[in-house]
């Protein structure tokens, strides 16, 4: 599975709900809360055995799904 | 009278036209851009069948419009009822209903929500959408207004409305959160939000150089009395939409931030999750306001060490009374585990069981009476809480000889063991103390044997070296027999209502207690 899919997967499976538009906001629907980001910060590291520091979360990174995707693209070229 | 909110707003659109009203990613709002926009979704309104004392309903994550919003309701004589955004189909089909909202506002994000409860025919006839991208077509299914297009129609003028509004007319209706079934909605008139603002203002030195950031949903009677408070004296507010300590900090840094109301829950998540907190500088923060819940005293002298140059106003209050104590930063070296004492106006009572007065020392449940005090319930009239004698908070605290308050926890978490009153929230702060603890919650149960059991779970610092045997000596040295737990038991995580407090209900659930 690409980058997307696995993602788009977890949030599905945190929230319960599938996410359409991968551009809209994950906390400003209320898909998700303050307390998934937790979860999220360990499934990203994870799934794509890359180490997310405090710096890099943030709404841009952290708030959708194309947020999500642009970062681990980003840490993985780094990794290269 | 004191002047209602909305003519604070002209007032300071008069004084301080051009002056920055609002703050939001890269809009910025002058007072004389607010008054006109909220005045002219006013005549949209009223030209809609709002009238005075009607129920108007926002639904959104925070954004400008939001305040457009109130400010307009407030100009045509509704009821403002803005809905918790966390709050879920259920819970926002309860305030709807109750409420008989005449119209709603809600932002594009909670799309789905609202067409579900389209579908369910529960929605009011008037729908207005906050948008903020052009080319979304979320809501087109929706028979829908947008904000954009009212504001930009040459119908809608930014003429007065001339609205009377007298000092108890309704302002607001703001919800509690809790279940459905016990989520009440707590009426707040005019005259509450007018003499709470200029008194908020007063203790605060509010003054127009201010910047305040705006964190908490306007569903909290906190977030709408900073905005009340800016708009009364001219100051700014910076709404801020993400609640990730990075975002928090880089605006109070690139926003010079100089106000900052937040619970306690708030910073030690900012204290746990974003460590490089401790490394920025805030020059320009002059003070912090810290309400609704015990807030533990080594990570507030933490916070204190980071934010050295930054008055911490402790306060204490609950919605039904608005605004009760503060604790003013002169006071805070040497009694920074106090509330404070009563605003002006306001008169506190510790009361025990049977309604007489606590003496100093002893524990007993805080009555409010005096100024501030809610009319009662929306539609529920004043149950248990609203009593001639003021409002019974159903919170416990104590004076001190001095007569500074002391907020203990809350009345229904209190149990009796062995003949002794216990505090669930007095063990915790116990063993949030111990270094390596990153979060304590206490449940107590019923017990076959002793009456009552008290069982406490600890989530350890990462690298912590915790052990339970070393818990229960720092517990012996520090409780009272009694109060030492029976069971220590470490979670990597605890459930957290939406507000980051333990959720003690979750808990017992996960925990089949």
């Amino acid at each position: 599975m690409n980058i997307r899919d696995t993602i788009a997967g977890y949030i599905e499976e945190l929230s319960g709900e599938r996410v359409v538009d991968h551009s809209s906001n994950l906390f400003h629907s209320g898909l998700l809360t303050s307390l998934d980001v937790l979860s999220l910060v360990a499934f990203v590291e994870d799934t794509f055995a890359l180490e997310i520091t405090d710096d890099d979360v943030d709404m841009e990174s952290f708030g959708s799904i194309d947020g999500l995707v642009a970062l681990v693209t980003l840490k993985q070229g780094q990794l290269v | 009278m004191l002047l209602p909110i909305h003519e604070m707003l002209s007032r300071t659109a008069r004084d301080y036209p051009h002056k920055e009203a609002l703050v939001f990613r890269n809009q910025r709002v002058s007072f004389s851009q607010l008054e006109a926009v909220s005045t002219k979704l006013a005549h949209f309104l009223r030209a809609h069948g709002i009238a005075p004392g009607m129920r108007v309903g926002i639904y959104s994550s925070k954004c400008a419009d939001e305040v457009t919003a109130i400010f307009a309701i407030a100009k045509t004589g509704g009821v403002l009822v803005h809905i918790n955004p966390s709050f879920r189909d259920e819970k926002l089909q309860h305030v709807i209903t109750e409420c008989e909202l005449a119209a709603l506002f809600f932002h594009e994000s909670k799309s789905a929500a609202i067409t579900r409860l389209q579908q369910q025919g529960v929605l009011p006839n008037l729908l207005i959408s906050f948008t903020e991208n052009k080319n979304r077509n979320d809501t087109d299914a929706l028979p829908v207004h947008r904000i954009e297009t009212i504001l930009h129609d040459p119908r809608w003028v930014a003429t007065d409305l001339k609205t009377n509004t007298a000092e108890e007319d309704l302002a607001a209706i703001i919800y509690t959160s809790g279940t459905t079934a016990s989520s009440k909605g707590i009426i707040v008139t005019h005259r509450i939000f007018s003499e709470s603002t200029v008194i908020s203002a007063q203790v605060l030195e509010n003054v127009p150089e201010d910047r305040l950031i705006s964190i908490t949903p306007f569903s909290f009677d906190g977030a709408l009395s900073q905005l009340f408070t800016a708009t009364l004296v001219g100051g700014t507010l910076v709404l801020q939409d993400s609640n990730f300590p990075r975002d928090v900090v880089r605006t109070l840094i690139s926003e010079q931030i100089t106000g900052f109301h937040a619970m306690p829950s708030f910073w030690r998540m900012m204290l746990e999750r974003y460590p490089s907190f401790a490394q920025h500088e805030f020059p320009h923060l002059r003070y912090l306001t810290i309400i609704g819940e015990v807030f533990p005293q080594g990570e507030l002298a933490r916070l204190k060490q980071i934010l050295n140059h930054t008055k911490f106003f402790m306060m204490y209050g609950t919605t039904e009374a608005f605004r009760s104590t503060c604790l003013p930063p002169t006071d805070f070296s040497r009694k920074s585990s106090s509330v404070g004492k009563p605003l002006p106006g306001v008169e506190i009572r510790i009361v025990d069981d049977k309604g007489n007065d606590c003496r100093p020392g002893e524990v007993g449940e805080i009555v409010h009476s005096g100024a501030f005090v809610s009319p009662g319930y929306w539609k529920r009239g004043g149950g248990a809480t609203f009593r001639e004698d003021g409002v019974h908070t159903g919170d416990l605290g104590m004076f001190d000889d001095e007569g500074y308050l002391y907020f203990i926890g809350r009345k229904d978490t209190m149990i009796k063991r062995l003949g002794y009153q216990i505090y669930p929230e007095e063990i915790e702060a116990c063993l949030d103390a111990i270094d390596g603890v990153a979060m304590a919650a206490v449940v107590c149960t019923p017990d076959n044997g002793t009456g009552r059991s008290i069982r406490a779970f600890l989530v350890p610092n990462p690298g912590s070296s915790l052990t339970s045997d070393l818990i229960t000596r720092h517990c012996k040295h520090h409780l009272p027999a009694y109060m030492m737990p029976d069971a220590i038991s470490f979670r990597s995580t605890l459930p957290l209502t939406s507000t980051c407090k333990v959720d003690r209900t979750q808990l017992r659930l996960s925990e089949g207690l």
